[in-house]
């Protein structure tokens, strides 16, 4: 498994949600939409920040924030589009960085000392030069599947 | 998959729904050697291609089926229920291999059982097999004792109109007449078709296995049966394709609305935007279509179905079929299967007595199950009706109370109509017994949340002793639907307009005085009923408003469920695009759905159904209706207009829309001013004469109040609504007569306008030549 990874290298697109950031394999990110007009959901499961306008869909999306429990964000956030064999939905971040390589020698998984949200969540991190870019799978994320894992 | 493969399996699956519709019809009709012919082709086909295409089980299996269709075919064989039975085993086979060769694009293993089921296929074309395997002979003219069970589908036609078929034969295939049966030996001049004929005669077939007679090759039956015709007219499209175009259109339709949202003030933009609008309406129109195929697509499985079941329960039900070519888009035609398959089971399972049972009560032995479609407006109506024993009332009341469904004291107080809806509820299930085929308490909840899921209906009627109804009223498009856009606290949604009744205006002041509380229910005076109110913004858990702001009370018909929505506020009705939701946001239960709107932004198209269901509001109580039905003779409610300062009164039922336009929207076929609704064109009565007053300015509006006469839809420009108001006609003193055209409303006397003498539309005219609006406003 371990030799696997050393030998992948691959491509993440990093984002940023308050002061972590996060890399997500490009080849899971269908398309990136720039600050889309939101529309909140009235009586949504708490991690569904909105719904969000993609080429005739309307989509649904998770805010990492909320599902972190932390703060809303103070200004309009990015939209990244995966596609999931349950079909499209969103993640709302803060803003979406540059493409980034990273390699299978480089990534750690979590540590133990990460709460149990996180640990469900995150997928390792990666160490990059002069920081941590924490993997995040979009299959984690899809509202079905979290609305069993982390029920309000 | 290559392309030859992917043709092999929609061809095979074809031929063999064709085969089981066949099969079932052989029945009835033993003796028909048309359905033989048919059968033998079917079977025909599939052997013919898996040859070349390496399938070696299908092959085998098609081999030996089709020897014994040919022996039926010439008549050496007579048909009987173990071989329809064991064709039908042989159908199922081969359906399952075609899925399996469907997901994997291999045969699979299964040699084994196919050995079986080829031994057993053998056996049955020994003719004293077949005789001896103890069935009476099936013949038309011998119904023995079996025979009520397979009467079914008397009634039935053979449904699918010919240009939905897809031709006879693959292309990659000799004609089936050129193939040749399956025994060299056979004199080459028979035909195929041709000599089955001899089998049409009931009398004839008999035990002996009779030859054909020569006078049937002189038969003037085509020897290329269904093939060709219509094949070169229809195509094969994929469904995938079909719903991208539909997303496409949807698309379309939300750029349209947004053109013309913005170029209402511009004169030249807005003739463009205007035949912009007609051409979307057509190519959705035509979208549509392309997507509608006859409800037999899915009626043609039951047969069998009933067959199945009935002969599992030992029931005798004979399964009668109406409407068979009524259409449907075909996602919707897909909604429904499984919901029809559950209402059918129920059906003969928990409805239909025993035979025993039935004679017992005075009823013929055998059952009838009745599926019947229709067009009702906008809806397709499929009913489920069987003659069995009905529901009884106490029964299901009872039972919702012992599982704990609703308390005991609410029970007690709920309508007959009230009580036959909990069958819906989850965990709802009175069947004495758990059956294989129902009783598990699964499904009528289903069967409502798949056909709500699609926008539609159930109903449920039953009569104890008599039977039950069930009646599943689906949308004719799922698509688009006109829906007016609320606003509640600074969000967009949207409410069908099918169940709105009625829109109530509460100004400043107004909302807090004529809203009357019932400790804390909210109840609003309408024309002297109490209706129960709901907050959007309350259910929502929206930041509640202040109580003495303006609002709106949209008044709301969800099922007989009748209440009214407060809302903040109305934006425009628009022809919204259903955009399904997420299944995470479905599990609210409060949105069927979400839309875009034309100025872009994004709106939740909230269920009324649900949302009375939250609420608990009750049904319509039944004295009330009849109160409504009785008062239909003497009272009418009216909708009160000022036109030129004058009062006038129009039948509210005739109400279609009122709607708020610029009067650039209105134009001129000849003299006559016109409007264009909804891509048609309206004969308008200009009453308020807001046409001639406003000559100058190209942004005035008007109201037009849409009405419904006869069949045809007029318009009638007012300066104000003024109420809603019941009133009775008046009679003339002395005589009795009843004065036509006016009406005591409020007190007053009000003129009743005559609709129908709003004239006709020049039918020879051209509706895309109504001339060019601005020069003669």
């Amino acid at each position: 498994m371990k030799e696997a990874n050393a030998a992948r290298a691959q491509e993440v697109c990093s984002v940023r949600v308050g002061d972590t950031l996060y890399g997500i394999p490009i080849a899971h990110v269908l398309e990136i939409l720039g600050k889309p007009a939101t529309q909140p959901v009235p009586l949504a499961p708490y991690f569904v920040g909105g719904l969000v306008h993609y080429r005739g869909e309307v989509l649904t999306a998770v805010s990492l924030r909320r599902l972190l429990r932390m703060e809303a964000a103070s200004a309009p956030e990015d939209v990244l589009v995966f596609e999931t064999p349950e079909g499209l939905f969103g993640l709302f971040v803060d803003s979406v960085g540059e493409v980034m390589h990273v390699s299978g020698d480089d990534h750690e998984p979590n540590p133990p000392t990460l709460d149990a949200r996180r640990q469900a969540l995150f997928g390792g991190a990666w160490k990059v030069k002069d920081r941590l870019l924490v993997s995040l799978e979009p299959e984690r994320l899809e509202p079905m599947r979290l609305a069993g894992t982390f029920p309000a | 998959m290559d392309d030859l493969t992917r043709e092999f399996l929609l061809e095979s699956q074809e031929g063999l729904d064709r085969m089981e519709r066949c099969l079932t019809d052989l029945e009835t009709r033993p003796g028909d050697a048309e359905l033989i012919a048919e059968i033998f082709r079917s079977v025909h086909t599939i052997k013919g291609t898996t040859g070349f295409l390496g399938f070696s089980r299908l092959e085998a299996l098609s081999h030996t089926g089709e020897s014994l269709l040919g022996l039926l075919r010439e008549g050496e064989l007579t048909v009987s229920a173990p071989i329809i039975s064991g064709l039908l085993a042989l159908l199922d086979r081969l359906r399952s291999i075609l899925r399996i060769i469907e997901a994997t694009g291999a045969e699979g293993e299964g040699s084994h059982d196919d050995r079986a089921m080829l031994a057993q296929l053998d056996v049955l074309q020994q003719p004293q097999a077949a005789a001896v395997a103890a069935e009476p002979e099936l013949t038309a003219a011998a119904s023995g004792p079996l025979a009520p069970s397979r009467k079914r589908r008397a009634s039935g036609r053979r449904s699918t109109p010919p240009d939905r078929r897809p031709s006879q034969g693959a292309p990659l295939l000799t004609p089936s007449d050129e193939a040749g049966p399956p025994r060299d030996n056979e004199p080459p001049r028979r035909g195929p078709e041709a000599a089955p004929r001899s089998a049409s005669s009931a009398t004839e077939t008999g035990s002996l296995p009779a030859r054909p007679t020569k006078e049937l090759d002189s038969s003037p039956s085509p020897d290329h049966p269904a093939a060709g015709g219509t094949a070169d007219s229809t195509l094969r499209v994929d469904v995938e394709l079909l719903n991208r175009m539909m997303n496409l259109v949807g698309e379309l339709v939300l750029t349209r609305n947004q053109i013309l949202q913005a170029t209402i003030a511009d004169a030249g933009f807005s003739l463009l935007g205007r035949r912009l609008d007609m051409v979307t309406a057509d190519l959705r129109e035509s979208v549509m279509k392309a997507r509608m195929q006859p409800v037999s697509y899915v009626f043609s499985r039951f047969p069998r179905l009933v067959r199945d079941l009935s002969l599992s329960l030992s029931k005798r039900v004979r399964l009668e079929m109406e409407g068979q070519d009524t259409e449907l888009d075909k996602s919707l035609l897909e909604a429904i299967r499984d919901p029809l398959t559950h209402s059918i089971r129920n059906a003969i399972d928990h409805g239909i007595e025993n035979p025993e049972v039935r004679v017992a009560a005075g009823k013929p032995a055998e059952g009838v199950v009745r599926l019947r479609a229709r067009h009702e407006g906008s809806h397709v109506i499929v009913e489920v009706q069987d003659d069995g024993a009905g529901m009884g009332i106490e029964r299901i009341r009872h039972k919702a109370v012992e599982r704990g469904l609703v308390p005991p004291q609410r029970a007690e107080q709920m309508s007959e109509r009230e009580v036959l809806q909990l069958i819906f509820l989850p965990g709802f299930s009175t069947a004495a017994a758990v059956t294989s085929v129902s009783g598990r308490g699964v499904g009528m909840d289903v069967v409502r949340t798949n056909v709500e899921k699609i926008g539609g209906k159930v109903e449920v009627e039953s009569q104890p002793g008599k039977g039950t109804v069930l009646r599943l009223r689906i949308p004719l498009t799922l698509a688009i639907i006109p829906a007016l856009i609320v606003r509640s606290r600074g969000q967009n949604f949207a409410l069908p307009q099918s169940s709105l009744t009625e829109l109530v205006h509460l100004s400043t002041g107004q909302s807090d005085s004529r809203m009357e509380w019932l400790e804390n229910a909210a109840l609003y005076r309408l024309r002297g009923h109490l209706l129960p109110l709901v907050f959007l913004d309350r259910l929502l858990q929206q930041p509640a408003r202040e109580p003495s702001a303006p609002c709106d009370i949209a008044i709301l018909n969800a099922d007989g469920r009748r209440f009214g929505l407060v809302i903040d506020g109305l934006a425009e009705p628009e022809e919204i695009v259903v955009k399904p939701l997420a299944a995470v946001l479905r599990e609210i239960g409060f949105y069927a759905g979400a839309t875009i709107l034309g100025n872009g932004e994004m709106a939740l198209i909230l269920n009324p159904g649900a949302i009375a269901q939250h609420a608990n509001v009750g049904f319509i109580a039944e004295t009330e209706k009849a109160q409504a039905d009785a008062r239909g003779t003497g009272q009418r409610d009216y909708l009160v207009v000022a036109t030129e300062g004058r009062r006038a009164a129009l039948p509210l039922e005739t109400v279609v829309r009122i709607e708020r336009i610029p009067l650039s929207r209105i134009e001129r076929a000849g003299s006559r001013p016109v409007l264009r609704f909804e891509g048609t064109l309206l004969p308008l009565d200009d009453a308020a004469a807001c046409l001639a007053s406003s000559d100058n300015n190209p942004d005035a509006q008007t109201t037009v109040v849409v009405c419904r006469d006869g069949a045809r839809q007029v318009g009638m420009t007012v300066s104000e609504v003024l109420d809603v108001a019941a009133g009775g006609s008046l009679s003339e003193a002395g005589t009795g007569a009843v004065a036509g055209g006016i009406a005591l409303l409020q007190d007053h006397v009000t003129g009743v306008v005559q609709l129908s003498g709003i004239p006709a539309l020049d039918t020879a005219l051209d509706t895309g030549l109504a001339s060019p609006p601005e020069e003669e406003l």
